[in-house]
């Protein structure tokens, strides 16, 4: 048996304010296996996003443990992380997070380049026609509608063939069609891929494709069940 | 292509929107700088390729009330070429009565050496010189001729003698390397002034010998030679490197000032530069938490954006310079032509070069510690926007440190004076702390005060103490530009009391010369009438112990060479007034300038000789003859003094009077003449 990419174990994450502390996690363990589909579902606050940035290595617990594909991530510092990621490790946001001075081809190719792939501009090109953006490769984001803007960031969140998608609400600001053209695409993505898939939805359409579903409330995971 | 400036080039698409209060703040500093260094250099430049004209020669010897030895003479000829001038004051008198103060200078046939006297009218200078029947060829300057009421053709007295205008005197070539004068210029041969009465022993006069060297010769070596030659000598000596040196002091005085405004720009500038960076950065927010979110590490993101800043700080630096590099050239293609100095306006490369690099340095200073906010952003930052960025010093702060040690450093090296630059920098460091401080305070006590606040007074007080407020970013920026900038107008108002007060406040309105010693009492007793000065005061100058037999006196004092700041005041003595003395010029050896009243008459002196004496008009340490309790006495008192001294004063007695009010300074000694 393979062992899990993503391992948290009793992670929690306090974070300072002007009232005093705030305890966005308290205490959460959580795997991922290679090729798994996990979605995480639960009201607004109950620590979804946190769980997606600690478990990317975007930010360190207050306390616990997060290991990506074995690596514990509190030896690294950040800039460590930056590298475990290349390659490996990839997000698609609610908000896309487009680099707006960078053509929707040029925005696909940046983690190829930051990855040193040599071709990473005829990879891109590859992977906007996947998307059905092939004539759209030279326009920038603020040219794009919303939907041509996801498909551009899961673009480029798959061109680099990544073992592990952290997806944090990827539909959350489409419209209904949209959202299920990219819910496809990025599913069927994943399982041709091979990609494990860490899914933030409040959509539970969207969350029953997933394998496993776990629930969060209050900064704990309240409940976990497996897709019948 | 490095990815990092494949990825700044992409960057700068958004265009420099964000930066134009960086740019501009750049650009002006160093422009500012620019200009003001291409033009002292073209000045200097001007100065140094007309040296030879301006000096007269390649160096030139002077002594004060004597004329030089045979021996000195034979010296100085035997270095090669020369050409003598005699320079004293005299009342020129047009036959309609009419009398003006004229600087006299006579000439032998070999002057000039080196340019041209430039005439109007006349057939040259040898003929308007030209003695006929009695009567001196004087070519004259058209503001004493307007004085006079005279032509071409008139005659007129000086001293005794007679003239006849044959040409009307309109440049010189050595005029700029012999200061200002105090009087329209009459140019005659030596024989003339001599005539004239002007070159007695001890009277105010003085002589030069300019000298031509061989090519190539070392003008310095050539006066050291002479100095050998006489150990004792009493005489100036300059050389063509100091053919203008009050000019040259000027230029450089202006170069400072004018690089002050410039550097004041730049620091002052520097807090909007660093602001830019910051608030640039800011924005860019989102996109670095993305750039390493995929990746990147924080030096990979701090080097895309430093590559920006540094090519936008160098398109800074460059609209300065030419705007700088130009500056001068459009001057001088519209007033070169009316320019008191002689000026080679043209593109110079060390002025530039000294105000790019200053621009870059305070680019640097100002901007890599912002930048630190690049790198140190976390990723974080795309789910929570108020993430900070993680503290700690790093390689930025070392690199805006190391360039504001650097700025620091050009600045004072490169300063006229090391000590002032100094001054400034740790004056304005220490405004800039108090005004941050006080921005800090302003934002605290805004946190307090708006508890009690209600209303939109409660919002803007809240606003002053939140984190993004201005008061801490303002404070500091609007305090220190008001602080440069009043350091600016007062350094440009004190360069302006200097260059318009060369008529120093204690000139004397009046000038009386040549009084008789024995009738110097009488004179001090009409003079004390219409004056009104206090019974029992002390004499008005301090005699140099001088006897018409003897040479003058020699001074430890030393003057300045052609434009003294200050006249001589007077300073109290235990037995009455002396002169101050300004102690400027190491190589002045003569004697003091100044009025003396000679005390020969108390002492015995002169009792049959014509004693030289001169006291000050009014009360000689007022400027214009003004008194202490403030009430000027009337214009005409000296005129009228001398009218009812004139009868029992010796033929001879002169009254030399000026008018106070002159733009030029009072030359108490005739230098270079």
């Amino acid at each position: 048996m393979t062992p899990p990419l993503l391992v948290l174990e009793d992670v929690a994450l306090t974070l300072p304010s002007a009232a005093g502390p705030v305890e966005i996690l308290r205490g959460v363990s959580l795997s991922a296996a290679a090729g798994e589909t996990l979605a995480v579902v639960g009201p607004s606050g109950s620590g979804k996003s946190s769980l997606i940035a600690l478990a990317s290595g975007l930010e360190r617990p207050t306390r616990g443990r997060v290991s990506l594909f074995g690596q514990d991530l509190a030896a690294l510092d950040e800039d460590g992380r930056a590298r475990l990621r290349r390659g490996q490790v990839a997000l698609v946001f609610q908000s896309f997070h487009l680099l707006p001075n960078m053509t929707a081809e040029e925005n696909v190719a940046a983690p190829l380049e930051i990855g040193g792939t040599r071709d990473a501009v005829t990879t891109a090109r590859a992977w906007l026609e996947r998307m059905g953006l092939s004539a759209r490769g030279s326009h920038y984001p603020h040219q794009l509608s919303g939907g041509e803007q996801q498909r551009v960031a899961l673009a480029r969140a798959l061109a680099v063939r990544p073992a592990l998608l952290f997806a944090d609400e990827p539909t959350g600001n489409l419209d209904a069609a949209n959202g299920a053209r990219v819910s496809d695409l990025m599913f069927d993505l994943v399982r041709e891929l091979g990609t494990t898939l860490v899914l933030v939805t409040h959509d539970p359409a969207l969350a029953a494709r997933a394998e496993r579903l776990v629930r969060m409330q209050d900064g704990r995971i309240v409940a976990a069940e497996t897709a019948a | 292509m490095p990815l990092s400036l494949r990825f700044a080039l992409r960057e700068l698409r958004s265009g420099v929107a964000g930066f134009r209060i960086f740019l501009a703040c750049l650009a002006l500093g160093v422009a500012a700088l620019a200009a003001a260094g291409s033009t002292a250099e073209a000045f200097r430049r001007g100065l140094a390729a007309e040296s030879r004209a301006i000096l007269g020669g390649d160096a030139v010897f002077s002594v004060s009330q004597r004329r030089f030895s045979a021996a000195e003479r034979r010296t100085i000829e035997a270095l090669g070429p020369t050409s003598t001038a005699v320079r004293g004051a005299v009342m020129a008198q047009a036959p309609s009565g009419a009398r003006r103060l004229a600087d006299l200078r006579g000439v032998d046939p070999g002057y000039p050496l080196v340019g041209k006297v430039e005439l109007a009218g006349g057939s040259g200078l040898e003929d308007a010189l030209r003695p006929e029947a009695g009567v001196w060829g004087a070519a004259v300057e058209q503001p004493l001729l307007d004085r006079l009421g005279l032509k071409i053709g008139d005659g007129f007295e000086a001293g005794g003698a007679r003239f006849v205008v044959r040409a009307v005197l309109v440049s010189e070539p050595d005029r700029m390397g012999r200061g200002f004068a105090l009087a329209p210029r009459v140019l005659a041969r030596t024989d003339a002034v001599q005539a004239a009465g002007v070159l007695a022993p001890g009277g105010l006069f003085g002589e030069s010998i300019r000298v031509l060297l061989p090519a190539g010769a070392d003008p310095v070596a050539a006066i050291n030679r002479v100095r050998a030659a006489h150990p004792d000598p009493g005489f100036d000596a300059r050389d063509r490197t100091r053919a203008a040196a009050g000019a040259d002091r000027l230029i450089g005085q202006l170069e400072y000032y004018l690089g002050f405004i410039g550097l004041a720009s730049l620091v002052a500038g520097g807090l909007g530069v660093g602001g830019a960076v910051s608030a640039y950065l800011e924005g860019r927010k989102p996109s670095i938490a993305t750039l390493k979110a995929l990746g990147a590490t924080g030096a990979l993101v701090r080097n895309v954006y430093l590559i920006q800043v540094a090519a936008l700080a160098l398109l800074g630096v460059g609209v300065g310079l030419a705007v700088g590099a130009s500056a001068p050239l459009v001057m001088g293609a519209l007033v070169a032509d009316r320019l008191p100095i002689p000026a080679l306006f043209a593109v110079y490369p060390a002025p530039l070069l000294r105000a790019a690099l200053f621009g870059i340095l305070a680019a640097a200073a100002f901007a890599l510690a912002p930048l630190a906010r690049a790198r140190r952003t976390p990723p974080v930052a795309l789910f929570r926007q108020a993430a900070a960025a993680r503290p700690g010093l790093g390689p930025e702060a070392l690199g805006a440190t190391a360039a504001a040690v650097g700025l620091v450093l050009v600045a004072i090296v490169t300063a006229p004076s090391r000590g002032a630059a100094a001054g400034l920098i740790l004056g304005t460091a220490a405004a800039f702390g108090l005004l941050w401080g006080l921005g800090q305070g302003g934002a605290r006590l805004a946190a307090r005060l708006r508890h009690g606040a209600r209303g939109t007074l409660r919002l803007g007080l809240a606003n002053l103490a939140g984190p993004r407020s201005a008061a801490r970013t303002a404070t500091p920026a609007i305090g220190l530009g008001v602080a440069l900038l009043t350091a600016v107008m007062l350094i440009q108002s004190s360069l302006l009391a200097q260059i318009r007060d060369v008529a120093p406040r204690t000139a004397p309105s009046t000038v009386f010369t040549e009084i008789p010693a024995d009738s110097v009492p009488a004179f001090e007793q009409i003079m004390d009438e219409p004056l009104g000065r206090p019974g029992g005061r002390p004499p008005a100058h301090r005699a140099g112990d001088q006897r018409t037999d003897r040479p003058p006196e020699r001074s430890a004092g030393r003057l300045e060479a052609d434009i003294p700041r200050r006249a001589m005041g007077l300073r109290r003595r235990p037995d009455g007034f002396g002169l101050r003395r300004r102690r400027r010029n190491g190589d002045h050896r003569g004697p003091l300038v100044a009025a003396r009243l000679r005390r020969s008459a108390a002492r015995g002196h002169g009792g049959g000789g014509r004693a030289r004496g001169r006291p000050e008009g009014g009360r000689h340490h007022h400027r214009g003859g003004a008194r202490p309790g403030g009430r000027r006495p009337h214009r005409g008192a000296a005129a009228r003094g001398l009218e009812r001294l004139r009868p029992q004063l010796r033929p001879g007695a002169q009254q030399r009077g000026h008018r106070g009010r002159q733009a030029s300074p009072r030359r108490h000694r005739p230098r270079h003449p």
